[in-house]
């Protein structure tokens, strides 16, 4: 998860939504101090849910990682370090799936 | 004493000091947002990202002290990279209304994001709005403006003594405001609007009037009381604008309060007496005096102490006999009664020079006049004795800053400059001498108290006198 917690998920999750939901907790759990955690993750929050609503375009993956790229190691306390690592990882893992989000053949229900 | 290397630039440091000062005296300029000299280092925005050798991340420059033998490197790639990162994360939801915005021209987001940012923006999304909450009189707030550097908290907390900016909610919704929406109680929260880096919090009293770049910076000193703050008066086209404080660390740091920074309306003010027949009242007062058998010279202690020797040498030549006393502050009669009024800058005495008419020996005002003509002087700012309202007009001649309703309606007024539109020396409580230094010219028939002085020996009945030169 990015802060070392290990979650257990089925094979069929869709990671997409489940980087979203991950981002998401990130963008609420900010406590909003320093520039790159309170603006970046609720910046990459709202790309991931365009992605996963059918808005997304391919250079919103790009744009993701560097985002996370951005905010990584450059924050006040760990939480941004935390909130950038899944977002690195998933786009490196799973790629592909961003991608069929953007290109419109996948829909988030 | 240890050295560090900055940009290849050996420099000596004091131990404690951040890498932001000394950096400074390297000539190396590391840009800011949350860290300010004067308050105390939180390294939330994230702007003065640098590379320091031997550390894997990036640094803030504010919050790391210089070490001996640390190696910063502030061009560096990453660091350069992270810089415009963080500029490209507060420009994600800020408003960029610059045409509208009244800091533009002088805001640190402005200058650090052309220096360090990117010319084009990657957001598509909706930006971050949120709703106003008035601040009182002096403030006027625009959120949305906003890059939560928290420099208007820690402001309150440390300088200004109260603790009413607060953060509330958290996360990308954070939100600087008053504690439950109440408008500013401190009397020192213009400096609110100077910290600002942003334009999220503007004077009102400024708001629209000018742009920045127009306006031209004169040095001088506050004339509100007897601290004797630094400030720069902000003026264009013979018309003051603004005051702002100056630096100086033995007497006001960078701060100023409201009551000094908004006193130069004074000036303005429409009931100000500016009109005279120079030809015709200049002597006829002079001959008032000559007839006198015991004048009252009061001086004000607004006057600077070229005027006030001025009028002391004038008095010595044409009265002998004359009383001289000072006036200023109700209560306040020498420096033994002036005291601090707050804990911050404010002083008892409410004029700028009561040292210096001490250290020229005048005494001060008992509040009794028994002579047959007092001839008043005054700068401005001074409080009129109240036993000299109760004169009769034909018993008093003015010469300085006053306004209608001052004195009796009839009383003889001579225009003089008040402390925005003349030059000279003031003494402070501390007995420190500090230069005024004019910056505006002063209404047209004004005049100088020297000069006014001369006019009144000088001119006959009927003579022309022209503005700015004299009797011909």
């Amino acid at each position: 998860m990015g802060s070392g917690a290990v979650i257990v998920i089925d094979e069929n999750t869709d990671m997409v939504k489940l980087l979203w939901r991950i981002t998401k907790f990130y963008a609420h759990e900010s406590c909003g101090q320093c520039t790159p955690c309170r603006e970046g993750c609720q910046w990459m929050e709202g790309i991931l849910h365009k992605l996963m609503t059918g808005q997304g375009q391919e250079r919103d993956i790009d744009l993701l990682v560097d985002l996370a790229t951005n905010i990584g190691g450059k924050t006040l306390c760990a939480l941004g370090d935390a909130a950038a690592g899944p977002v690195i990882s998933f786009i490196k893992k799973f790629r592909p799936e961003f991608e069929a989000y953007a290109r419109g053949q996948k829909k988030h229900a | 004493m240890p050295k560090c290397t900055i940009d290849g630039n050996e420099v000596e440091f004091e131990k404690g000091e951040n890498l932001i000062k000394v950096a400074k005296r390297a000539g190396v300029d590391i840009p800011v947002f949350c860290y300010h000299p004067g308050l105390s280092v939180v390294a939330q925005c994230r702007m003065c990202l640098v590379e320091i050798e031997k550390m894997p991340k990036l640094q803030t420059a504010c919050s790391t002290p210089a070490g001996e033998g640390m190696i910063v490197r502030t061009q560096a790639n990453a660091a350069v990279k992270g810089r415009a990162a963080t500029m490209e994360f507060l420009l994600a939801n800020h408003p960029l209304d610059c045409p509208i915005c009244d800091k533009s021209g002088e805001c640190d987001l402005q200058d650090n994001s052309f220096t360090h940012g990117s010319a084009t923006m990657r957001t598509t999304e909706e930006r971050r709005t949120y709703v106003d909450v008035d601040m009182g009189p002096v403030i006027q707030k625009n959120m949305n403006r906003c890059i939560h550097c928290t420099r208007c908290i820690r402001f309150g907390d440390e300088v200004a003594g109260i603790r009413e900016m607060v953060s509330i909610q958290r996360g990308n919704m954070l939100d600087i405001t008053t504690i439950d929406g109440l408008p500013l109680a401190t009397e020192y929260a213009g400096n609110y609007a100077d910290i600002c880096p942003t334009g999220a919090l503007t004077l009102k009293d400024f708001r629209f009037k000018k742009r920045a770049w127009f306006l031209k910076k004169t040095e001088t000193i506050c004339e509100g009381c007897s601290k004797g703050c630094n400030m720069e008066v902000h003026h264009e086209a013979g018309t003051v604008y603004r005051c702002l404080p100056r630096y100086n660390p033995q007497i006001n740091q960078y701060w100023l309060c409201d009551e000094g920074r908004f006193n130069y309306h004074h000036t303005q003010d429409p009931q100000r007496i500016v009109e005279v027949d120079w030809s015709d009242s200049a002597p006829t007062a002079f001959q008032q005096l000559k007839q006198a058998k015991n004048p009252l010279f009061l001086i004000g202690t607004d006057l600077c102490l070229e005027e006030m020797k001025t009028i002391l040498d004038f008095a010595k030549a044409t009265a002998a006999n004359a009383q001289i006393a000072h006036f200023g502050t109700p209560g306040v009669l020498t420096s033994k009664d002036d005291a601090p009024e707050d804990k911050i800058l404010k002083r008892t005495s409410k004029t700028s020079n009561l040292n210096g008419a001490e250290s020229l020996g005048i005494k001060p005002f008992d509040s009794k006049i028994t002579n047959d003509l007092v001839i008043v002087f005054r700068g401005g700012r001074a409080v009129l004795p109240q036993s000299l309202k109760q004169q009769d007009a034909k018993k008093i001649v003015a010469v300085g800053v006053f306004r209608i309703g001052d004195l009796p309606s009839e009383t003889t007024v001579l225009p003089g400059l008040a402390f925005t539109e003349k030059s000279g020396t003031i003494v402070n409580f501390e007995g420190t001498q500090q230069k005024l230094k004019k910056a505006v010219p002063g209404p047209r028939n004004s005049k100088p108290i020297s000069e006014i002085l001369m006019i009144m020996t000088q001119a006959k009945k009927g003579s022309v006198v022209t503005p700015g030169i004299g009797v011909a």
